[in-house]
């Protein structure tokens, strides 16, 4: 199931809520939370939903004899154990057939490829499974005893398929106790609109255009329509990944769990290391303390640790080369702004910085769009001219659409931050505090209204993370 | 198992919270009047509408679209098992959902402003005679004597 949907917001939300919070014992809490995730997991994957209670099997009982023979090296040969079964099923469903297929070519070997489909969010749920056995392993979580609850915090649906990668200690002592208040639950639907509006209008609105320019034939796409085609993909997988992570926190914060932030306004970074501090923050954070620190960081090795964390980062996001050349793309940026170009940043006016790093994002997002290396050329070729400058279909199309860009543009800027550090400056002021929440009150309602309405009116509403 | 778990004593370990900031710390207090006020609006929205989409299901029909609505799938362990029940459910949802004509109608106030194009491209062909025909009623035609 996935969040902007008619079914998920008006059948199971609400007979979710109910449920919950009906009992103010929180372990009946865990278990109605528990039952409704599997549900939610089970209606998108009704048979994959075993491989999940699996996987948590494994780092469940890896996690009580890592406990078990701490200090000595069986602890260790459990970790390895469960880290290499987590792996597997990842490397199995994910990356198998890429491997099979990319050997067969190199080779001329015949591998038969598996040819299953993608079970929805292992990328994010084995990743979690690992921080918990990893973190016990270091002693820095306490060791989970109880099956369930270690099983909700893995398939706990607000965060289940698509981000944001919580992490078990941020959870941990929230799964025994947590508050669930009026003020936390009303923050928690306005964040829970904002991802929905995002999702439901601005992404949607925005992959239509990019569809529409560079989703078909490139040979007569324009450098125009390249150019704002990339830019309208750009402000899609934005808004439509950073509109889940909104979901997801504000659902979270409803139940009374607080997760960690995924997006910081990722395109108002001043360079891409900034850029890569404010996209997909739990991401590039597991990575860092969990493959780069542990490889030696910065420390030895430095280039060829962050050569394979960059590997790794574009190999996550789908099992296919043209995301391992989006992956190494960026490595190549910021070596060079680490070795020479960062500190000259720095000195330069700020726009420089903005629209150099804006650059480097668009035109990584042509990696990530494309699938396959001819098309990528294809659009290169576009993007520079050789179709021309403009085109009168292309045109009209954008024309059309026009609106959207706009509105998008503002959308990601900081603006809300702004207005409440404004505010808080003026905190004593009664009528400015009423005025900002009966602002948030009045947005939340127009927003459910007008989601709703993209929701039943929209035969177009994709899920980008098929891949992920 | 269980016995071996509970054996296990859980250390006292002092939990370090190490992934990115936590969500929206600085976040200005919603008044608490606004506040009731919107969880009523939301909570009541969403359990309304489930409510009269469970309850009002007379709907086959859509005048609008000239188009006969999704039925309720039949749910059987292979339609359950391979998902295209979940995938039917969801259209038919979709299809009978409460205030459907007037959300359409929303939908595409918003879709004129931001693509310029109306999006309802569910134009259905229907042969003559056929049991589909409109509203399922038979319908006699001119030149058809």
């Amino acid at each position: 199931m996935v969040f902007s949907s008619l079914v998920f917001l008006y059948i199971f939300l609400p007979l979710c809520l109910a449920a919950y919070f009906i009992s103010k014992q929180i372990k009946i809490r865990n278990i109605v939370l528990l039952i409704f995730s599997l549900v939610f997991y089970a209606w998108g994957e009704p048979v994959y939903i075993l491989l999940m209670i699996a996987t948590t099997a494994v780092d469940f009982f890896a996690g009580l004899f890592v406990e078990k023979y701490r200090g000595t090296k069986k602890s260790k040969l459990f970790l390895t154990l469960a880290v290499v079964l987590t792996l597997s099923s990842l490397g199995l469903f994910k990356y198998y057939d890429f491997f099979a297929t990319t050997t067969n070519d190199l080779f001329a070997v015949h591998i038969p490829p598996l040819g299953v489909a993608l079970p929805i969010g292992i990328s994010f749920y084995t990743f979690q499974a690992l921080t918990y056995v990893v973190d016990v392993y270091r002693d820095r979580v306490p060791v989970q005893t109880s099956f369930y609850k270690l099983l909700l915090y893995v398939s706990m649906f607000p965060q289940l398929i698509a981000g944001p990668i919580v992490r078990y200690s941020d959870v941990c002592e929230q799964l025994e106790v947590r508050t669930c208040t009026l003020q936390k639950a009303a923050q928690g639907i306005v964040r829970f609109c904002i991802g929905l509006l995002k999702k439901t209008v601005l992404a949607n609105f925005a992959g239509e255009l990019c569809e529409q320019l560079i989703g078909g034939d490139l040979s007569a796409l324009s450098m125009l329509g390249a150019w704002v085609g990339i830019l309208a993909y750009a402000f899609q997988i934005y808004f439509d990944f950073s509109g889940y992570s909104d979901m997801a926190i504000g659902l979270g914060k409803i139940f009374g769990f607080d997760f960690p932030e995924n997006f910081r306004y990722p395109y108002v970074a001043r360079s891409i290391n900034d850029f890569w501090r404010r996209w997909h923050i739990t991401l590039s954070t597991f990575f860092r303390d969990y493959v780069y620190i542990p490889m030696g960081g910065n420390r030895k090795r430095w280039a060829v640790n962050m050569l394979i964390v960059w590997l790794l980062t574009g190999l996550w996001h789908g099992a296919s080369w043209n995301f391992v050349l989006w992956g190494l793309y960026y490595f190549v940026f910021l070596m060079i702004e680490k070795l020479w170009l960062g500190e000259k940043l720095d000195k330069l006016p700020a726009i420089v910085g903005h629209l150099y790093s804006l650059f480097v994002v668009l035109v990584g997002w042509v990696f990530f769009y494309f699938e396959s290396l001819p098309e990528i050329k294809a659009f290169f070729i576009a993007a520079f001219g050789a179709n021309g400058f403009s085109d009168v279909t292309q045109r009209t199309v954008i024309v059309n659409y026009i609106a959207i860009l706009p509105v998008c543009a503002i959308c990601a800027m900081p603006i809300l931050p702004y207005l409440r550090k404004k505010l808080a400056n003026l905190r004593e002021k009664k009528s400015w505090r009423v005025l900002w929440s009966s602002g948030q009150t009045v947005f939340a309602a127009f927003a459910l209204l007008i989601s709703t309405a993209a929701l039943v009116g929209s035969s177009y509403n994709p899920f980008l993370y098929f891949r992920f | 198992m269980v016995q071996f778990a509970k054996k296990i004593k859980k250390p006292e370990v002092l939990v370090q919270s190490n992934s990115g900031t936590p969500a929206q710390s600085a976040q200005p207090a919603i008044l608490k009047p606004f506040a009731a006020l919107m969880a009523l609006l939301f909570f009541g929205t969403l359990f309304v509408l489930f409510f009269i989409s469970i309850f009002d299901t007379d709907k086959t029909v859509s005048e609008t679209e000239n188009r006969n609505l999704a039925t309720m799938p039949a749910l059987t362990a292979s339609s359950l098992f391979d998902g295209s029940f979940m995938t039917d459910f969801e259209t038919y949802y979709a299809d009978t959902f409460p205030f459907r004509d007037e959300l359409m109608q929303l939908h595409n106030t918003m879709s004129d402003f931001f693509s310029g194009t109306r999006t309802s491209d569910d134009i259905v062909l229907v042969e003559r005679g056929n049991e589909n025909d409109f509203a399922g009623q038979d319908i006699t035609y001119d030149d058809e004597e």
